[in-house]
């Protein structure tokens, strides 16, 4: 990981970069001109209270939804402008990890992993090569036992290891994490974010974060986005939102 | 007033929904004939749809066989038709109680099974995970599971006719003392073409229908586990009357193609 007193933003370039996104539900407007810019190597946390639109902002972005409008652009394209197979060959460049872990309860850890390369298979159709890959990656998340278990054997925790595992067997370099650490205990959560860090660090990725979880942004943010109803309403460094003397951004830390 | 609206609301939704699968199937018929193919998915699935309800489709159609003759038998006694009666029963089982009956098993079995399957993984965002990662879950799991019940229903009619004759043959062979040469006999004798051919190719249609509105329902489950069972529960339902109506579509044509 970039060490968060080292880290300079104004250095980097920037990777993701969001305008103006608007989503409305149901009549509700969850997205209300949210902005975002992230740049490359950076670790950046949003936080906001349930139903604030943190899902939705980041669902909008690897195009799981489409905003009503405003502007998304990853690694210089233009996500709502991308066609099918565009975003597919984007998406190689992007992983998602789930709230739930979202691992397929069908196949065991190995197929889990093993699903991802399926789009490359000229890349990948040593299979020897596909097993190193994926013991690599189990290695990484310290799972390499449970290579042969199905997710329905695995704890809570270890189904968020596996699935972060499965995020980064495609050498991402974008990283959304969608509340990694809730529904953890105090100790896995740590171990999560220890994690995230690591693999942050070792395979140089940029990380969005969204969560409720204030160890996550403590010890792994280099910024904080506090999101208000659909839109930005606080923007710093985690000592800077500390400090703050808001009464918003106060009733968060 | 309020019947009307809740009326109205309920045929909007009816029609919302008659678009919705028309997408569908639209959207199957073009990601069916685009690369790449999931030939290992189809295999597993038709691995899951024919051979594991095999046996209940051997059960009901041999049930059916064997109740259809001890009911039929009695009458055409008293009327001194018995020698009719393996025609009959042929008949009867090959053109429609055969492909409806193993539709209907296969609709509970298989249709709710895949609502449920793809309704569970929608609500735990499996589907979304597979977007995400660059596959085309449409491609990977629906059009793989409409293709192995379209191509399974088929076989699964043939041998479940198989095995509802053999039921008729074993209650007619213990009343009667019908040897099993004379009795498939005279049931090939009143079979023609024009009974079986249709029969197979209504077999298609049902098999599509119940990969299509299984597969619809649960890719379109709502959030929580309400939904998953709603999921399953609404793909046996609409598929059940959907397999009625293509029945009677079926019968329509095949008897302007006789008249003819």
């Amino acid at each position: 990981m970039l060490s968060k007193e080292t880290y300079n933003k104004d250095d980097q370039q920037k990777i993701i970069e969001v305008v103006q996104l608007f989503k409305k539900f149901a009549g509700k407007q969850v997205l209300n001109g949210f902005d975002i810019d992230l740049y490359n190597g950076e670790c950046l946390v949003v936080i906001g209270k349930s139903g604030s639109g943190k899902t939705v902002m980041i669902r909008c972005m690897v195009g799981l939804m489409t905003g009503e409008s405003g502007q998304i652009k990853i690694l210089d394209k233009s996500i709502p402008d991308l066609d099918q197979k565009e975003l597919d060959e984007l998406r190689l460049h992007i992983g998602f990890l789930f709230q739930g872990s979202a691992l397929y309860d069908s196949m065991s850890v190995r197929e889990n992993l093993e699903f991802p390369l399926r789009r490359l298979r000229k890349k990948y159709s040593n299979k020897d090569a596909v097993e190193k890959l994926i013991r690599e990656v189990l290695v990484s998340v310290g799972l390499e036992h449970t290579i042969d278990l199905m997710p329905s054997e695995l704890s809570g925790g270890m189904k968020r290891r596996i699935a972060l595992a499965r995020t980064l067997i495609l050498r991402p370099e974008i990283i959304f994490y969608d509340e990694p650490t809730t529904g953890l205990d105090p100790i896995t959560a740590k171990e999560i974010i220890n994690l995230i860090a690591e693999v942050q660090k070792k395979y140089n990725t940029t990380s969005l974060i969204i969560t409720h979880d204030l160890n996550v942004a403590k010890l792994i943010s280099n910024r904080v986005v506090i999101l208000v109803d659909g839109k930005n309403y606080a923007e710093g460094t985690y000592q800077e939102m500390v400090n703050s003397s808001d009464p918003v951004i106060k009733a968060f830390f | 007033m309020d019947y009307w609206l809740y009326t109205i609301e309920k045929l909007r939704q009816f029609i919302i929904m008659v678009g919705e699968v028309a997408y569908f199937t639209c959207r199957f018929f073009r990601e069916v004939t685009s690369r790449p193919i999931e030939f290992q998915e189809f295999l597993k699935q038709s691995y899951m749809v024919g051979y594991k309800s095999l046996p209940l489709v051997a059960t009901t159609s041999l049930i059916m066989g064997m109740v259809l003759t001890l009911q039929t038998r009695p009458t055409l006694v008293n009327f001194g038709a018995v020698s009719l009666m393996p025609s009959m029963v042929g008949i009867s089982i090959v053109r429609e109680i055969g492909p409806v009956i193993t539709a209907l098993i296969c609709a509970g079995k298989v249709g709710s099974g895949i609502g449920a399957e793809l309704g569970s993984m929608r609500v735990t965002e499996q589907i979304d995970a597979m977007e995400v990662s660059g596959t085309n879950p449409f491609k990977y799991l629906v059009v793989t599971r409409i293709l192995a019940t379209t191509i399974t229903l088929p076989i699964l009619v043939v041998l479940g006719d198989t095995v509802g004759l053999l039921g008729s043959y074993m209650v007619e062979n213990i009343k009667g003392a019908v040897s099993f040469t004379l009795f498939f006999n005279l049931v090939f004798d009143y079979l023609s073409y024009g009974d079986l051919i249709p029969a197979i190719i209504k077999s298609f249609f049902f098999g599509f229908a119940i990969g299509l509105i299984g597969c619809y329902k649960g890719y379109y489950a709502e959030r929580g586990t309400a939904g998953v069972g709603l999921a399953a529960n609404s793909a046996v339902v609409i598929t059940s009357m959907l397999l009625f109506f293509i029945d009677f579509l079926a019968v329509l044509v095949a008897d302007i193609f006789y008249e003819l």
